[in-house]
Protein backbone atom coordinates (compact mmCIF):
# COMPACT_ATOMS: atom_id res chain seq x y z
CA UNK A 1 0.00 0.00 0.00
CA UNK A 2 1.33 3.08 -0.71
CA UNK A 3 1.40 6.58 1.70
CA UNK A 4 -1.80 8.03 0.22
CA UNK A 5 -3.38 4.93 0.27
CA UNK A 6 -2.61 4.20 3.80
CA UNK A 7 -3.23 7.60 4.88
CA UNK A 8 -7.09 7.13 2.98
CA UNK A 9 -7.99 4.52 4.73
CA UNK A 10 -6.33 5.69 8.19
CA UNK A 11 -8.53 8.83 7.85
CA UNK A 12 -11.76 6.93 6.67
CA UNK A 13 -11.33 4.29 9.70
CA UNK A 14 -11.04 6.87 12.32
CA UNK A 15 -13.96 8.58 10.57
CA UNK A 16 -16.00 5.16 10.87
CA UNK A 17 -14.75 5.16 14.68
CA UNK A 18 -16.11 8.63 15.29
CA UNK A 19 -19.12 7.72 13.29
CA UNK A 20 -19.51 4.30 15.20
CA UNK A 21 -19.48 5.88 18.64
CA UNK A 22 -21.61 9.13 17.92
CA UNK A 23 -24.47 6.31 17.31
CA UNK A 24 -23.70 3.90 20.04
CA UNK A 25 -23.81 7.59 22.57
CA UNK A 26 -26.85 8.46 20.48
CA UNK A 27 -28.96 5.03 21.05
CA UNK A 28 -27.70 5.38 24.72
CA UNK A 29 -28.84 9.26 25.41
CA UNK A 30 -30.62 10.18 22.61
CA UNK A 31 -29.56 12.22 19.70
CA UNK A 32 -27.96 15.87 19.88
CA UNK A 33 -26.58 18.19 17.20
CA UNK A 34 -23.01 16.97 18.31
CA UNK A 35 -23.61 13.46 17.22
CA UNK A 36 -25.62 14.40 14.13
CA UNK A 37 -23.02 16.49 13.35
CA UNK A 38 -20.09 13.89 13.88
CA UNK A 39 -21.87 11.37 11.65
CA UNK A 40 -21.93 13.70 8.73
CA UNK A 41 -19.13 14.52 9.07
CA UNK A 42 -17.79 11.20 8.63
CA UNK A 43 -19.84 10.67 5.52
CA UNK A 44 -18.80 13.81 3.97
CA UNK A 45 -15.11 13.66 4.67
CA UNK A 46 -14.87 10.06 3.62
CA UNK A 47 -16.84 10.88 -0.03
CA UNK A 48 -14.19 14.19 -0.23
CA UNK A 49 -11.30 11.66 0.61
CA UNK A 50 -12.30 8.74 -2.01
CA UNK A 51 -12.72 11.54 -4.41
CA UNK A 52 -9.04 11.95 -4.80
CA UNK A 53 -9.05 7.88 -5.46
CA UNK A 54 -12.33 8.13 -7.90
CA UNK A 55 -13.53 5.12 -5.44
CA UNK A 56 -16.85 5.47 -7.44
CA UNK A 57 -18.43 3.16 -4.97
CA UNK A 58 -17.83 4.56 -1.58
CA UNK A 59 -18.32 8.39 -3.43
CA UNK A 60 -21.74 7.13 -4.41
CA UNK A 61 -22.85 5.87 -1.26
CA UNK A 62 -21.76 8.65 1.23
CA UNK A 63 -22.64 11.26 -1.02
CA UNK A 64 -26.27 9.68 -0.63
CA UNK A 65 -25.90 9.03 3.48
CA UNK A 66 -24.37 12.34 3.11
CA UNK A 67 -28.02 13.71 2.21
CA UNK A 68 -29.68 11.76 4.63
CA UNK A 69 -27.58 12.93 7.67
CA UNK A 70 -28.34 16.68 6.06
CA UNK A 71 -32.05 16.40 6.25
CA UNK A 72 -31.48 15.37 9.95
CA UNK A 73 -29.45 18.51 10.27
CA UNK A 74 -31.84 20.41 8.78
CA UNK A 75 -34.49 18.92 11.04
CA UNK A 76 -36.51 17.52 8.21
CA UNK A 77 -36.00 14.00 9.63
CA UNK A 78 -35.86 12.75 12.87
CA UNK A 79 -33.15 10.81 14.31
CA UNK A 80 -35.09 7.47 15.88
CA UNK A 81 -33.72 4.55 16.83
CA UNK A 82 -34.78 2.80 13.29
CA UNK A 83 -32.84 5.56 12.01
CA UNK A 84 -29.52 5.06 14.29
CA UNK A 85 -29.96 1.29 13.62
CA UNK A 86 -29.91 1.99 9.55
CA UNK A 87 -27.10 4.39 9.90
CA UNK A 88 -24.70 1.45 11.38
CA UNK A 89 -25.71 -0.65 8.57
CA UNK A 90 -24.42 2.70 6.29
CA UNK A 91 -21.39 2.56 8.61
CA UNK A 92 -20.13 -1.29 8.62
CA UNK A 93 -21.39 -0.93 4.80
CA UNK A 94 -18.88 1.68 3.83
CA UNK A 95 -15.72 -0.14 6.29
CA UNK A 96 -16.64 -3.19 3.65
CA UNK A 97 -16.06 -0.86 0.79
CA UNK A 98 -13.50 0.88 1.89
CA UNK A 99 -11.22 -2.24 2.49
CA UNK A 100 -12.09 -3.33 -0.77
CA UNK A 101 -10.83 -0.16 -2.01
CA UNK A 102 -7.53 -0.29 -0.58
CA UNK A 103 -7.22 -3.92 -1.30
CA UNK A 104 -7.41 -2.83 -4.94
CA UNK A 105 -9.96 -6.10 -5.03
CA UNK A 106 -13.21 -6.03 -6.77
CA UNK A 107 -16.55 -5.34 -4.60
CA UNK A 108 -18.72 -8.81 -4.31
CA UNK A 109 -21.88 -8.98 -5.85
CA UNK A 110 -23.60 -9.91 -2.27
CA UNK A 111 -22.07 -5.98 -0.58
CA UNK A 112 -23.28 -4.47 -3.95
CA UNK A 113 -26.58 -6.34 -3.20
CA UNK A 114 -26.80 -4.65 0.54
CA UNK A 115 -25.14 -1.10 -1.41
CA UNK A 116 -28.34 -0.68 -3.62
CA UNK A 117 -30.96 -2.24 -0.48
CA UNK A 118 -29.16 0.64 1.93
CA UNK A 119 -29.62 3.18 -0.99
CA UNK A 120 -32.90 2.15 -1.45
CA UNK A 121 -34.11 2.44 1.93
CA UNK A 122 -32.31 6.09 2.51
CA UNK A 123 -33.99 7.14 -0.60
CA UNK A 124 -37.43 6.11 1.16
CA UNK A 125 -36.76 8.19 3.92
CA UNK A 126 -35.09 11.17 1.45
CA UNK A 127 -38.85 11.03 -0.08
CA UNK A 128 -40.58 11.91 3.30
CA UNK A 129 -39.50 15.58 3.63
CA UNK A 130 -39.98 16.36 0.00
CA UNK A 131 -44.06 15.87 0.20
CA UNK A 132 -43.68 17.78 3.24
CA UNK A 133 -41.68 21.01 2.31
CA UNK A 134 -40.65 22.26 -0.99
CA UNK A 135 -37.24 23.56 0.47
CA UNK A 136 -35.86 20.24 0.43
CA UNK A 137 -36.80 19.07 -3.10
CA UNK A 138 -33.35 19.41 -4.31
CA UNK A 139 -31.88 16.83 -1.37
CA UNK A 140 -30.45 14.24 -3.88
CA UNK A 141 -30.00 17.04 -6.91
CA UNK A 142 -26.91 19.71 -7.24
CA UNK A 143 -27.70 23.00 -5.93
CA UNK A 144 -28.68 25.95 -8.52
CA UNK A 145 -26.81 28.50 -6.31
CA UNK A 146 -23.01 28.66 -7.20
CA UNK A 147 -20.26 30.58 -6.34
CA UNK A 148 -17.80 31.53 -8.14
CA UNK A 149 -13.87 30.46 -7.45
CA UNK A 150 -10.81 31.55 -9.12
CA UNK A 151 -8.31 28.98 -8.85
CA UNK A 152 -4.77 28.64 -9.61
CA UNK A 153 -2.52 25.25 -9.26
CA UNK A 154 1.00 25.30 -9.78
CA UNK A 155 2.37 21.59 -9.53
CA UNK A 156 5.73 21.34 -7.70
CA UNK A 157 7.96 19.19 -9.70
CA UNK A 158 7.56 16.87 -7.12
CA UNK A 159 4.15 16.10 -7.81
CA UNK A 160 3.45 13.00 -10.20
CA UNK A 161 6.01 11.03 -7.02
CA UNK A 162 2.81 11.65 -4.73
CA UNK A 163 1.12 8.94 -6.99
CA UNK A 164 -2.03 10.78 -7.94
CA UNK A 165 -2.81 11.90 -11.13
CA UNK A 166 -4.30 15.21 -11.18
CA UNK A 167 -7.12 14.48 -13.68
CA UNK A 168 -8.90 12.36 -10.84
CA UNK A 169 -8.56 15.57 -9.10
CA UNK A 170 -10.18 17.86 -11.38
CA UNK A 171 -12.81 14.18 -11.94
CA UNK A 172 -13.65 14.69 -8.58
CA UNK A 173 -14.19 18.33 -8.50
CA UNK A 174 -16.15 18.20 -11.20
CA UNK A 175 -18.91 16.20 -9.34
CA UNK A 176 -18.39 19.08 -6.88
CA UNK A 177 -19.13 21.62 -9.05
CA UNK A 178 -18.89 23.29 -12.88
CA UNK A 179 -15.00 23.57 -14.20
CA UNK A 180 -16.40 26.56 -16.36
CA UNK A 181 -12.64 26.95 -17.72
CA UNK A 182 -9.58 25.52 -17.24
CA UNK A 183 -6.18 27.17 -18.81
CA UNK A 184 -3.07 24.95 -18.95
CA UNK A 185 0.10 27.01 -18.72
CA UNK A 186 2.74 25.22 -20.49
CA UNK A 187 5.47 27.80 -20.53
CA UNK A 188 7.71 25.99 -18.00
CA UNK A 189 7.26 22.64 -19.87
CA UNK A 190 11.23 21.98 -21.53
CA UNK A 191 11.95 20.55 -24.55
CA UNK A 192 12.47 16.76 -25.09
CA UNK A 193 16.09 16.67 -24.86
CA UNK A 194 16.36 18.81 -21.44
CA UNK A 195 12.96 17.57 -19.63
CA UNK A 196 12.64 14.79 -16.63
CA UNK A 197 9.64 12.99 -17.11
CA UNK A 198 9.11 11.96 -13.44
CA UNK A 199 9.17 16.12 -12.95
CA UNK A 200 6.10 18.31 -13.07
CA UNK A 201 6.40 21.78 -14.73
CA UNK A 202 2.59 22.17 -15.39
CA UNK A 203 0.44 24.85 -13.90
CA UNK A 204 -3.37 25.77 -14.36
CA UNK A 205 -6.16 28.72 -13.97
CA UNK A 206 -9.19 27.25 -12.98
CA UNK A 207 -12.62 28.89 -13.06
CA UNK A 208 -14.83 26.39 -11.06
CA UNK A 209 -18.65 27.35 -10.00
CA UNK A 210 -19.34 25.11 -7.38
CA UNK A 211 -22.08 26.09 -3.94
CA UNK A 212 -19.13 24.99 -1.48
CA UNK A 213 -17.04 26.56 1.06
CA UNK A 214 -12.98 27.38 0.24
CA UNK A 215 -11.95 24.91 3.18
CA UNK A 216 -14.02 22.13 0.73
CA UNK A 217 -11.86 23.01 -2.38
CA UNK A 218 -8.69 22.49 -0.40
CA UNK A 219 -9.86 19.66 1.23
CA UNK A 220 -9.28 17.97 -2.59
CA UNK A 221 -5.85 18.97 -2.66
CA UNK A 222 -5.58 17.33 0.65
CA UNK A 223 -3.35 14.59 -0.52
CA UNK A 224 -0.91 16.51 -2.15
CA UNK A 225 -0.94 20.21 -0.19
CA UNK A 226 2.93 19.40 -0.27
CA UNK A 227 3.61 19.04 -3.85
CA UNK A 228 1.29 21.88 -5.33
CA UNK A 229 1.08 25.49 -4.84
CA UNK A 230 -2.81 26.68 -4.29
CA UNK A 231 -4.24 29.87 -4.65
CA UNK A 232 -8.19 29.69 -4.38
CA UNK A 233 -10.10 33.39 -4.41
CA UNK A 234 -13.85 33.92 -4.40
CA UNK A 235 -14.73 36.00 -7.50
CA UNK A 236 -15.27 39.50 -6.58
CA UNK A 237 -18.90 39.86 -8.61
CA UNK A 238 -21.73 39.47 -6.64
CA UNK A 239 -22.27 35.24 -5.99
CA UNK A 240 -23.79 33.95 -9.46
CA UNK A 241 -27.42 32.23 -10.15
CA UNK A 242 -26.65 29.58 -13.08
CA UNK A 243 -29.44 27.90 -14.31
CA UNK B 1 3.55 6.14 -36.19
CA UNK B 2 1.20 3.95 -34.15
CA UNK B 3 1.88 4.29 -30.52
CA UNK B 4 1.81 0.88 -28.88
CA UNK B 5 0.72 1.25 -25.52
CA UNK B 6 -2.54 0.77 -23.65
CA UNK B 7 -1.48 3.17 -21.32
CA UNK B 8 0.66 6.39 -21.35
CA UNK B 9 1.33 7.12 -17.39
CA UNK B 10 4.53 7.67 -14.98
CA UNK B 11 4.93 3.77 -15.28
CA UNK B 12 6.25 3.54 -18.61
CA UNK B 13 7.26 7.31 -18.78
CA UNK B 14 10.70 6.72 -19.57
CA UNK B 15 10.23 4.58 -22.26
CA UNK B 16 7.74 6.77 -24.11
CA UNK B 17 10.23 9.71 -23.58
CA UNK B 18 12.83 7.58 -25.75
CA UNK B 19 10.47 6.61 -28.35
CA UNK B 20 9.92 10.26 -28.56
CA UNK B 21 13.45 10.90 -29.24
CA UNK B 22 13.71 8.27 -31.52
CA UNK B 23 10.59 10.20 -33.36
CA UNK B 24 12.35 12.98 -33.80
CA UNK B 25 15.75 12.17 -34.85
CA UNK B 26 13.95 11.02 -38.31
CA UNK B 27 13.77 14.48 -40.27
CA UNK B 28 10.16 14.57 -41.41
CA UNK B 29 9.12 17.65 -41.32
CA UNK B 30 6.06 16.56 -39.27
CA UNK B 31 5.22 13.76 -37.13
CA UNK B 32 2.12 12.00 -36.60
CA UNK B 33 0.70 9.65 -33.78
CA UNK B 34 -1.53 7.30 -33.43
CA UNK B 35 -3.05 6.93 -30.16
CA UNK B 36 -5.98 4.39 -30.92
CA UNK B 37 -4.10 1.80 -28.99
CA UNK B 38 -3.65 3.93 -26.17
CA UNK B 39 -7.04 3.48 -23.69
CA UNK B 40 -5.35 5.33 -20.65
CA UNK B 41 -3.52 8.34 -19.91
CA UNK B 42 -2.29 10.46 -17.05
CA UNK B 43 -1.28 14.07 -16.76
CA UNK B 44 2.55 12.99 -16.50
CA UNK B 45 1.58 11.58 -20.20
CA UNK B 46 0.01 14.51 -21.03
CA UNK B 47 3.11 16.61 -20.22
CA UNK B 48 5.48 14.40 -22.16
CA UNK B 49 3.29 14.64 -25.38
CA UNK B 50 3.46 19.19 -24.75
CA UNK B 51 6.92 18.81 -24.39
CA UNK B 52 7.35 17.06 -27.75
CA UNK B 53 5.25 19.65 -29.10
CA UNK B 54 7.08 22.70 -27.57
CA UNK B 55 10.39 20.44 -29.07
CA UNK B 56 8.77 20.26 -32.82
CA UNK B 57 7.67 23.68 -32.91
CA UNK B 58 11.21 25.35 -32.03
CA UNK B 59 12.08 23.24 -34.72
CA UNK B 60 9.70 24.30 -37.40
CA UNK B 61 7.95 21.01 -37.34
CA UNK B 62 4.36 20.31 -36.39
CA UNK B 63 3.12 17.16 -34.20
CA UNK B 64 -0.32 16.07 -35.26
CA UNK B 65 -2.17 13.40 -32.85
CA UNK B 66 -4.86 10.90 -34.61
CA UNK B 67 -7.47 8.31 -33.74
CA UNK B 68 -7.55 9.10 -29.66
CA UNK B 69 -9.65 6.79 -27.61
CA UNK B 70 -12.89 8.43 -25.91
CA UNK B 71 -10.89 8.08 -22.70
CA UNK B 72 -7.80 9.85 -24.06
CA UNK B 73 -10.31 12.62 -25.88
CA UNK B 74 -11.56 12.98 -22.31
CA UNK B 75 -8.68 12.96 -20.67
CA UNK B 76 -7.19 15.69 -22.74
CA UNK B 77 -10.68 17.88 -22.15
CA UNK B 78 -10.82 17.49 -18.25
CA UNK B 79 -7.32 19.06 -18.18
CA UNK B 80 -7.78 21.82 -21.25
CA UNK B 81 -5.38 20.51 -23.74
CA UNK B 82 -8.42 19.03 -25.96
CA UNK B 83 -7.06 22.87 -28.10
CA UNK B 84 -2.82 22.51 -27.76
CA UNK B 85 -3.15 18.79 -28.68
CA UNK B 86 -5.88 18.81 -30.82
CA UNK B 87 -6.73 15.31 -31.99
CA UNK B 88 -7.80 14.33 -35.53
CA UNK B 89 -10.61 11.43 -35.42
CA UNK B 90 -11.15 9.85 -39.06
Amino acid sequence: MNDELAYFNEDASEQLQMMESALLDAMDQGANSEYIGTIFRAMHTIKGIAGMFSFDEIISFTHIAENLMDAVRNGEIELDEDLLILLLQCKDHVAHLVNFAVASEEVPSDVLEKDAQLKKVIGEYLQIPQTQSSSTSSLLEPTQKSTIWNIEIILKESFFQTGMDMLSILSFMKKMGTIESITPHVDNIPALAEINPLYAYLSFSIVFLADVAQSEIEEVFEFVEDDVELQISKDEEEDGVFL
Amino acid sequence: MKLEFDLLSIDNIDALKVKFLEYISEENSTITLDLSEVNKIDLCAIQLLLSLQKTLDMQNRELFIENCTQSVQDALYLCGCETLLGCNNE
